[in-house]
């Protein structure tokens, strides 16, 4: 098992080393990022004194090199538009995409495992082709068009939710949140539902294969034959087998919930991570962009390692050696 | 492990759902007279220095300068009760207005002043510093008196007063940028309450302001960067008042009988600049075609930019003939050059070229209102007149890369930019846009197809030292005519239009500069 850490470790080092060349070298092709900073109107000079200041006018790889100095030490810089620690900005920011991240994942979780169930144990019954076929619209769809219809139909036409936003919201322990606020939770439905629309059309299909797969084997009849309720046969015995593909791939689908809520953020003008990212590449605030796209290598590193131990818990066949 | 999560989860969902229940009704603008703005950007800092960007909008709602600007761009008092240029025209001695108190309860006094132009003098990584740019000394001469001097005679120096706003020296001498940005604390009509970054600014009315307070007690102003969702949000009710309302809906706004909307020419100018200046350009093979005065008549000529606003725009746009908005001082009426492409044929003939040349055309993609459609109707009209334009549209960041950086840098040879202004002066817009690149420091920072006619450099030189606002306008248009008519030293296309929306229950009145004041709101009785 300690082995196995290790040489995890040691995988997850050489990730974020070539990551962080990639982006590195990247970030210079999205524009100057002196122009965004200086006026219209700043004089030569000044422009010249600001990219001395940033340390722009060092050659890429010493600009490289000051960078990982940094890291190693602990500073991963200012952000050139906010001028304040990129660590600071992020996790500042942090608490709102988590919290709808969450509620997104308990919808997509509670709405599409049952029905992924039921598809899979009955998969000629005419409401499992109906779930099937609206998976595959909700698959299909754009996830601004999804937003920007929600937005339409709930706020706008209905007026039962408000249209964007985050709540209101407290700081606990010095985070803000606005998940414990009943009002709050009103503004996180629909970038959550929005959210978690395209992972519900996957989730039930993963389960759906699973399940339909599962079904088929001797023990599902065996439980029957001793007389388990049906409902327990599918939960109980059929589920937990299903479960293996589904956990993979959701485990890596939180990582790009978390990271990549850019265009949810955008339509529904949530102040967390992927709005964030979103106004770093347009203001070209390259300490923002690396450091940002560099943690969530962190996080994808991360959350498959909790993946590969999950397995183990689901099923204690499998051997991580 | 299989029952609990599953159970789990559910418990959460019912929990929410059953909160989402309760909560209807407790919230909503139930508490008088709070009125939620909707802006396209949020301010990513509020020290009201730093950058001269959306922030100073922001800074403004908080903090005053020493010379306001009413709604047509005029100089009047603000902190500075009033003002006198002495005879050498350098000296402006200003009184200060006595009984004004920041909104933390100290009293505004002639120190403040004089550190917040220090501040700024000495610091010239703050964009506020380019108004500040003539400024010498400044000196306190009593509590309520302050001198500033100007290195040269600087008539238009109040134009450029009104957006350095004074900060209490007290609360900031011993604050980083950061600290400032995070204790806002002016002398405006409204105070700082709350700032959650992309999320909204809170500000609420300062009973202690020394002028006529607002009527609203609170104001929350929040940033929606995407168009489709700032539409929504009037039309949900969410906002009172929406900025920057998206061309495309304006029509299904102004049919909703709840709202009024509001559309008026905004202060900037959407034109093409050539590189006119260098031997050889990037976007061209060969000499450079643009040095020639006929090929740029023959562009200026060839693009009608009247459907360019009609159909490209949908009318909301307006037609120009110069940078200059009309109500600066140096404007004059005068017609565009008449589109008439076999003119231009012609001329591009008689230049050397009749069978037109290849350019490359830079341009943006997200920067005003259909910016890549207006690129490609450019394109379209010079392809008529032989004239080959190879498209390279990118994003903003990627094309100020382009075209600055001066003579030595710059690869652009033909763009599409967009250029505003909000001094209200003619002689500050051209200064900043034709006067040669550089010529003297600070000036022609927006020349960027290095236009230089000494002509026009001698008008504005002389202009700048007249204090006579009539004398002044005659030199500025005079200026301005020989650069946009005579010179074709760019092509103007048009002044873009500003759009408000708002709920029928409230009332705005837009500035000229579109620079939004959340006391200017008012409710409908």
């Amino acid at each position: 098992m300690i082995n196995y850490i290790i040489k995890r470790i040691a995988h997850a080092a050489i990730v974020l080393a070539v990551v962080s060349v990639v982006i590195f070298c990247l970030t210079t092709y999205i524009g100057d990022p002196v122009n965004m900073m200086v006026s219209e109107k700043a004089s030569a000079g000044t422009r010249e004194l600001v990219r001395q200041q940033l340390g722009l006018n060092e050659p890429l790889p010493v600009q490289y090199w000051i960078f990982l100095k940094n890291v190693m030490n602990g500073q991963f810089g200012h952000s050139y538009t906010y001028k304040i620690p990129v660590i600071g900005l992020i996790l500042e920011r942090l608490p709102a995409t988590l919290e709808m991240v969450a509620v997104s994942i308990v919808l997509a979780v509670v709405i599409a495992i049952p029905l992924g169930v039921f598809a899979g144990a009955f998969p000629k019954r005419g409401i499992s082709r109906i779930i099937m076929a609206s998976s595959l619209f909700g698959a299909s769809l754009p996830t601004f068009f999804v937003g920007m219809m929600l937005i339409l139909i709930f706020a706008v036409n209905l007026g039962w939710l408000p249209s964007s936003g985050r709540g209101p919201s407290s700081v606990v322990m010095g985070v803000r949140l606005s998940i414990n606020d009943p009002a709050g939770i009103r503004y996180m439905i629909l970038p959550a539902l929005t959210l978690a629309f395209a992972n519900l059309a996957m989730l039930i299909r993963l389960t759906r294969a699973g399940m339909m797969e599962v079904m088929r084997h001797d023990f599902i009849r065996f439980a029957r034959a001793k007389g388990v309720s049906e409902r327990d046969v599918m939960f109980k015995h059929a589920l937990k087998n299903a479960l293996i593909p589904v956990v993979t791939v959701f485990g890596m689908e939180i990582g790009s919930l978390i990271a990549f809520t850019t265009v949810t953020e955008t339509i529904f003008a949530w102040p967390g991570l992927g709005k964030l990212l979103m106004d770093s590449i347009y203001a070209s605030d390259r300490p923002v962009i690396v450091v940002y796209l560099l943690l969530t290598a962190v996080l994808f590193v991360v959350l498959n390692f909790i993946v590969d131990m999950l397995y183990t818990i689901i099923d204690p066949r499998i051997d991580l050696r | 492990m299989n029952k609990l999560p599953l159970h789990l989860a559910t418990l959460l969902c019912l929990g929410s759902l059953s909160l989402v229940a309760g909560s209807k009704g407790s919230t909503g603008t139930d508490q008088g007279r709070t009125v939620v703005v909707a802006m396209q950007q949020d301010a990513s800092s509020l020290d009201p220095h730093l950058k001269d960007s959306v922030e100073l909008v922001y800074a403004e709602q908080i903090y005053e300068p020493l010379i306001a600007a009413d709604v047509n761009l005029k100089p009047i008092p603000c902190l500075a009760e009033s003002w006198q240029v002495l005879p050498d025209g350098r000296t402006w001695k200003f009184k200060l207005r006595k009984g004004v108190k920041f909104h933390n309860g100290k009293p505004f006094t002639a120190d403040d002043v004089v550190y917040t132009m220090e501040r700024i003098l000495k610091d010239q990584t703050l964009e506020i510093n380019v108004y500040l740019m003539q400024l010498d000394s400044v000196k306190k001469i009593d509590d309520y008196t302050v001198q500033l001097k100007t290195k040269v005679p600087y008539p238009t120096f109040s134009c450029s007063l009104k957006d350095v706003v004074i900060l209490d020296k007290e609360t900031c001498q011993n604050m980083n940028s950061e600290q400032i940005s995070a204790n806002p604390n002016g002398t405006g009509p409204l105070r700082f309450v709350e700032h959650v970054k992309e999320d909204h600014l809170d500000l609420a009315r300062y009973e202690g302001y020394w002028g006529p307070k607002p009527e609203m007690s609170k104001v929350r102003i929040r940033p929606i960067s995407n168009d489709a969702t700032r539409t929504a949000a009037i039309l949900s009710g969410d906002a009172d008042l929406v900025l920057n309302v998206p061309v495309r809906d304006l029509d299904n706004l102004k049919s909703n009988p709840k709202l009024a909307v509001l559309g008026k020419p905004g202060l900037r100018c959407v034109f093409l600049n050539f590189d006119q200046n260098r031997d050889s350009t990037p976007g061209v093979p060969g000499p450079n075609p643009f040095k020639k005065l006929k090929v740029r008549q023959a562009f200026y000529h060839a693009i009608n930019a009247d459907e360019i606003i009609k159909f490209v725009q949908n009318g909301h746009a307006y037609p120009t003939n110069t940078y200059m908005p009309p109500i600066y001082v140096g404007y004059t009426k005068r017609q565009r050059l008449a589109y008439d492409p076999s003119l231009a044929k012609k001329l591009l003939a008689e230049a050397g070229y009749p069978n037109g040349f290849t350019v490359r055309l830079d341009a943006p993609n997200n920067r005003f209102v259909n910016d890549t459609q207006v690129a490609q109707a450019v394109a379209g009209y010079l392809e008529k007149v032989g004239v080959k334009v190879e498209l390279n549209l990118m994003p903003k960041s990627m094309l100020s890369e382009y075209y600055s950086g001066g003579p030595s840098k710059s690869k652009s040879s033909f763009f599409l930019t967009s250029w505003a202004d909000n001094s209200g002066e003619g002689l500050v817009l051209l200064a900043d846009m034709v006067y040669t690149y550089e010529g003297k420091p600070g000036y022609g920072s927006g020349n960027r197809g290095f236009y230089s006619n000494k002509e026009v450099d001698k008008l504005i030189d002389s202009a700048y030292y007249l204090p006579d606002k009539t004398k002044r306008a005659q030199l500025v248009a005079k200026a301005d005519k020989i650069a946009a008519v005579d010179d074709c030293a760019y092509i103007p296309l048009y002044m873009t239009q500003e759009n408000y929306a708002m709920k029928k229950s409230i009332q705005y009145t837009p500035r000229a500069d579109d620079v939004f004041y959340a006391w200017y709101i008012r409710f409908n009785k």
